[in-house]
C-alpha cells in the first residue's frame, strides 16, 4: 500500500473508527490506541482493497475485534472488569443523548453507534460485530427499550422530558 | 426514545482531531520495525516445523512435540536481530458447522461468520500476528505475519462437525513441506486413556505418536 493511498484512508475513516472504538470500550485514551493499532494493520495490510466500501467494512471488523482483544487483554482485565462488553459503562454525568447511548452495555453501545449514525444496515452491523443478524436486531431492540426506560425514568425524577 | 438528530450531532463531535490523526499517521508510516532476515526466520520456522514432523520412536522428542500441538497452534519462532527478541504464537483456531451456520472459532471465541460468507464469499479475522480467512465452503486459512507483517508460515483447517477432531494441513514459509496432521481428542480421552497424536503424511502413510501422560 502506497503512503498516498493509506493516508487517504485514514484521514477518511480515522474519526469513523475512533467513534466505533469509543463506543466499544467508552475510554478516550482506549480508543486511541485501538485506531493506532487498526492504522497499523491498515498500512501492512498487503492487499488491495476492492472498494471504498470494501476496505471500510474491513475497517470496522478490524475495529470491533481490537476493541474486543484490549477488552479481554489481562492488562486491561486488571483496569475494567472482563464483562465491560457486557456492562453499562460508568454512569453519565450529564445526561444527554449520548451519555444515555453510552450507559447501555458496549455491544449495545456499538450496534445503535454503526445503525444510527453509520447508517448500516443490519446484516451490515452483524458482518462488522460478528454477530447474527437476529442478534443484531434484538440488541437493537432491547438497546431501544433502555433507552425509552432511562428517558421515562429521568421525566419521572425531573418532571421535564428531553424534546 | 432515542433522539436521533442530537445523538448524531454529539457522535459528530466525538473526534480524534486533526492533529492527533496526522501524528497517528506520521507515527505509524515511521514505524521501523525490528525484524529479522527472512532467510533467518524461514530456518526458524523450519527447525520447528521439523521438530514437530521429524518424529522418532525416541520418548525425549515427544513432549517438544506435544508442546506444539497441546495448545494448537502455538508456533514460536525466536531469533534475535540487534538484541531484539521476536516471536508469534497462534491460538486455536477452528470452523464449525452447527445447525446449518458456520462458526469461527479464535482462542475460544465463537463468530457467526454464516451471513459474511454468503455476502462476501469470506470472513477475514484479523489477529495478533496472524490473520484468518474463512472461505464459502468453510476452510480457514491462517496466516501467521511476523512484526512487519511478511507472511511466515500458513495453514489451513477443514470445517468440523460437532466432535470431530480438527485436521491441519500446514505449509511452511518455503512451501516446500505439506502435511495433514490430525490431533487426538485429548479432551474425549479419559485419564486412563493412552493419549495419541497422529500425523499423516502426503502418501497416506498414518504415523501414531503416545504422549506420555504428565508431560
Amino acid at each position: 500500500m502506497t503512503d498516498e493511498t493509506f493516508e487517504h484512508w485514514a484521514r477518511t475513516y480515522g474519526d469513523t473508527l475512533f467513534r466505533v472504538a469509543f463506543h466499544a470500550l467508552a475510554s478516550h485514551p482506549d480508543a486511541e490506541d485501538v485506531v493506532q493499532t487498526v492504522l497499523l494493520k491498515l498500512y501492512q495490510e498487503p492487499r488491495d482493497f476492492e472498494s471504498e466500501e470494501h476496505v471500510k467494512r474491513w475497517l470496522l471488523r478490524v475495529t470491533v475485534n481490537e476493541a474486543r482483544r484490549l477488552l479481554r487483554s489481562p492488562w486491561h482485565r486488571r483496569r475494567v472488569p472482563l464483562e465491560d462488553w457486557d456492562a453499562p459503562a460508568p454512569a453519565p454525568a450529564e445526561s444527554d443523548v449520548l451519555d444515555q447511548v453510552m450507559a447501555l452495555p458496549g455491544k449495545y453501545r456499538v450496534s445503535i453507534y454503526l445503525y444510527y449514525y453509520e447508517g448500516l444496515s443490519v446484516r451490515e452491523v452483524a458482518q462488522a460485530m460478528g454477530a447474527g443478524e437476529s442478534t443484531v436486531q434484538t440488541w437493537l431492540q432491547r438497546a431501544r427499550e433502555k433507552l425509552r426506560l432511562a428517558l421515562s425514568e429521568e421525566k419521572e425524577e425531573t418532571g421535564y422530558a428531553r424534546p | 426514545m432515542l433522539d436521533l438528530d442530537r445523538y448524531r450531532k454529539d457522535c459528530a463531535q466525538l473526534s480524534l482531531g486533526a492533529e492527533k490523526l496526522e501524528e497517528m499517521i506520521a507515527m505509524t508510516e515511521n514505524q521501523k520495525q525490528k525484524r529479522l532476515a527472512r532467510p533467518a526466520r524461514a530456518a526458524l520456522v523450519a527447525a520447528a516445523l521439523a521438530a514437530a514432523l521429524c518424529l522418532t520412536a525416541a520418548a525425549a522428542e515427544v513432549p517438544a512435540v506435544r508442546e506444539f500441538f497441546a495448545s494448537f497452534v502455538t508456533v514460536t519462532v525466536t531469533g534475535t536481530e540487534d538484541g531484539v527478541f521476536a516471536g508469534l504464537a497462534i491460538p486455536p483456531v477452528t470452523v464449525e458447522e452447527r445447525e446449518g451456520r458456520m462458526f469461527l472459532v479464535v482462542d475460544g471465541e465463537e463468530t457467526d461468520v454464516t451471513d459474511a460468507l454468503e455476502t462476501d464469499g469470506k470472513y477475514l479475522y484479523e489477529g495478533e500476528g496472524f490473520r484468518v480467512e474463512v472461505d464459502e465452503k468453510g476452510i480457514a486459512t491462517i496466516t501467521a505475519t511476523s512484526s512487519d507483517g511478511e507472511t511466515v508460515m500458513s495453514y489451513t483447517s477443514e470445517p468440523l462437525q460437532e466432535g470431530q477432531a480438527p485436521v491441519y494441513t500446514v505449509t511452511d514459509d518455503a512451501g516446500s513441506r505439506e502435511m495433514d496432521w490430525v490431533k487426538a481428542d485429548e479432551a474425549e480421552a479419559s485419564k486412563d486413556q493412552e493419549v495419541t497424536m497422529r500425523i499423516v503424511s502426503e502418501d497416506g502413510e498414518v504415523h501414531t505418536y503416545p504422549i506420555p501422560d504428565g508431560e
